[in-house]
C-alpha cells in the first residue's frame, strides 16, 4: 500500500513542527549551553523511540517497511530509488544555494559573524535562527524518510547512533 | 556530484553494493546540507539533526506500515 501525497509530505512537516516547538525552547540558549540541550535531546530522542513501542516498535524497531510510492510508480528497483534519492538530492541543493545568495542567507551570515552586531542593526535573530532551525530540521526529515524507505527496516541503533558517528 | 545521477546509466547495471552505496550517500549528502544550513551559515552549535532524521523516518515507517 502507498500513502497519498499529502500524507507522504508529512515526515517534511512533522521534523519541521517538533524542531518548531523545541526550537522556540532550546534556541534561547548559547554557546555551549546549546549544544548540551541539544545533545540531552538525543538522549530524550532515545528513550522515546525505546518507550512507545506501540508507535516505534521499541526495542524491536519496524520492520516490513513498503517501498517507496509515486503517483502507483513503485520504485523496488534500487536503481530507480537511486534516480530517485539522487534528484531530491539535487533539489535540494539547488533550493539551499537560492536560499543562501538571497536576503535570508546574508542575515544568516551576519548571525553567524556577530550576533550582537546583527541585534543592534535591527535583525530579529532568534526569529532567524528559529525559520533557519525549522528548515534544516525539514530537511533532515527528508533524508530520514528516504532512508526508512530504503532500509525496510528502522530501528533504533541504526537511527541514532549511524548518523551520529 | 552534478554528474551523480549518470552513474548507473554510464556504468550500465551498476552492482547492488555499489547502488546501495551510492544511495546512502544522497541521503547523507540530503543532511550534510541541512546541518551546513545550521552551523555552517547560522552558526548555530547544534548537535541534534540526528533528532529530526529520526522522526521523519518513525513517521514514514509508522504510516506506511499502518496503511
Amino acid at each position: 500500500m502507498s500513502l497519498p501525497p499529502s500524507l507522504s509530505c508529512g515526515g517534511l512537516f512533522v521534523s519541521g513542527l517538533v524542531a518548531w516547538g523545541i526550537g522556540r525552547a532550546v534556541l534561547r540558549l548559547k554557546g555551549y549551553y546549546l549544544a548540551m540541550a541539544t545533545l540531552g535531546l538525543n538522549a530524550v530522542i532515545v528513550k522515546l523511540i525505546t518507550g512507545f513501542a506501540s508507535i516505534t516498535g521499541g526495542a524491536s524497531g519496524l520492520l516490513n517497511i513498503p517501498p517507496f510510492k509515486i503517483f502507483g510508480f513503485t520504485l523496488q528497483d534500487h536503481t530507480y530509488y537511486y534516480y530517485f534519492v539522487w534528484g531530491i538530492v539535487i533539489l535540494v541543493m539547488i533550493c539551499c544555494l537560492a536560499l543562501t545568495q538571497s536576503p535570508f542567507g546574508s542575515t544568516l551570515i551576519a548571525i553567524h559573524s556577530d550576533e550582537e552586531a546583527a541585534g543592534t542593526l535591527g535583525i530579529d535573530c532568534p526569529k532567524y535562527k528559529l525559520d533557519v532551525f525549522v528548515i534544516s530540521s525539514m530537511l533532515a526529515g527528508v533524508a530520514g524518510s528516504l532512508f526508512a524507505h530504503f532500509m525496510d527496516l528502522l530501528h533504533r541503533t541504526i537511527l541514532i547512533f549511524l548518523p551520529l558517528s | 556530484m552534478l554528474l551523480s545521477p549518470c552513474f548507473p546509466a554510464t556504468l550500465g547495471r551498476i552492482s547492488p553494493y555499489y547502488n546501495t552505496v551510492l544511495i546512502l550517500v544522497g541521503i547523507y549528502v540530503i543532511l550534510a546540507v541541512s546541518l551546513d544550513l545550521l552551523i555552517g551559515f547560522a552558526g548555530q552549535n547544534i548537535s541534534r539533526s540526528c533528532s529530526f532524521f529520526c522522526s521523519g523516518s518513525i513517521y514514514f515507517g509508522y504510516f506506511d506500515c499502518q496503511a
